[in-house]
């Protein structure tokens, strides 16, 4: 059976993956995928400590993590199409209107 | 329109996966390791795809193939109903959202970044890959408190409401203003201008 540290392994591994295509892509896409890939992680190892600990607050954490994974998702791509529109790019090197 | 050989060549490589993951979980004594390592990598191999694939597409598809197999890992950890959300919210509606989102900003020929092996990304790989290599050494040195009477909980359904209308009611409810903001946040920002200059 595997246990809980396969499954903690698994989740950091999946943690981290999403950390390095968040921190290497220049693409504003990719790094949105690339969030909810480090959220997905983090879900993992909540619920293989609920089922280790055998307690369903676990469950419940991720609940909430879910929901606001979906927020943040609908409004981080209604400001991606509005950054689109206006800046015609979805390169994040290319949004340097604030660079001093 | 014709599919890539990649393509081929993953659909392929599901399948297999597919027809394994069945087999073994029927047929096996051991079919709970076998179906672990299966979803295990092929969640870690279309994570990497999403983080490494040029393709916007082929990415969020990827992304929600990764979502699908944590739904599985879900389900061998005896979640049941966070595996169905799961799959529903972030499999369904999530990557279905991003899909959109990149169909809605794809240009005509979209340039693609070729710049793959500069300073941010080496960095970011030495960044990843040493926090990884600590995190996983922690992980297996720790003494983690071992709770052999683990039995299956019998409906977490249940249980779950239990603790969202008890322990948790008032993070519950702020979550619904959240969402509800989210809603109404994403309307506003999204929509055409075109009331008042």
């Amino acid at each position: 059976m595997p246990g809980l540290t396969h499954y903690l392994s698994v989740s950091a591994i999946l943690f981290f993956l999403g950390l390095t295509g968040f921190l290497s892509r220049k693409n504003i896409f990719i790094m949105l995928l690339s969030i909810e890939l480090m959220l997905n992680g983090i879900n993992l190892s909540f619920v293989a400590f609920a089922r280790h600990l055998n307690q369903m607050d676990g469950h419940v954490f991720v609940f909430f993590v879910i929901g606001v994974a979906a927020a943040e998702a609908a409004i981080s791509l209604a400001l991606v199409i509005l950054l689109f529109k206006n800046r015609d790019t979805i390169n994040v090197d290319d949004y340097n209107a604030m660079k001093g | 329109m014709t599919l890539r050989f990649a393509d081929k060549l993953i659909f392929g490589l599901l399948g297999v996966a597919a027809v394994l993951l069945g087999l073994s979980v029927l047929f096996f004594a051991q079919g709970k390791v076998i179906a672990f390592y299966l979803l295990g990598a092929v969640m870690l191999t279309s994570a990497v795809g999403v983080v490494v694939v040029k393709d916007l597409i082929r990415s969020a598809f990827l992304l929600a193939l990764s979502f699908l197999c944590v739904g599985g890992l879900y389900v061998l950890l005896q979640a049941d109903f966070l595996a169905a959300a799961q799959i529903l919210i972030y499999a369904g509606a999530v990557a279905i959202l991003f899909v959109f989102g990149v169909m809605l900003t794809r240009r005509e020929q979209d340039p693609q970044m070729v710049h793959s092996f500069e300073f941010r990304v080496t960095a970011a790989v030495f960044i990843g890959f040493g926090l990884l290599v600590l995190l996983v050494r922690a992980i297996f040195a720790l003494p983690w408190p071992s709770h052999p009477s683990s039995g299956a909980v019998a409906n977490t359904v249940v249980s779950i409401g239990e603790h969202f209308f008890g322990r948790y009611i008032l993070p519950f409810e702020i979550a619904s203003v959240v969402l509800l903001m989210a809603l109404i946040g994403a309307i506003v920002i999204a929509r055409k201008e075109n009331h008042r200059a």
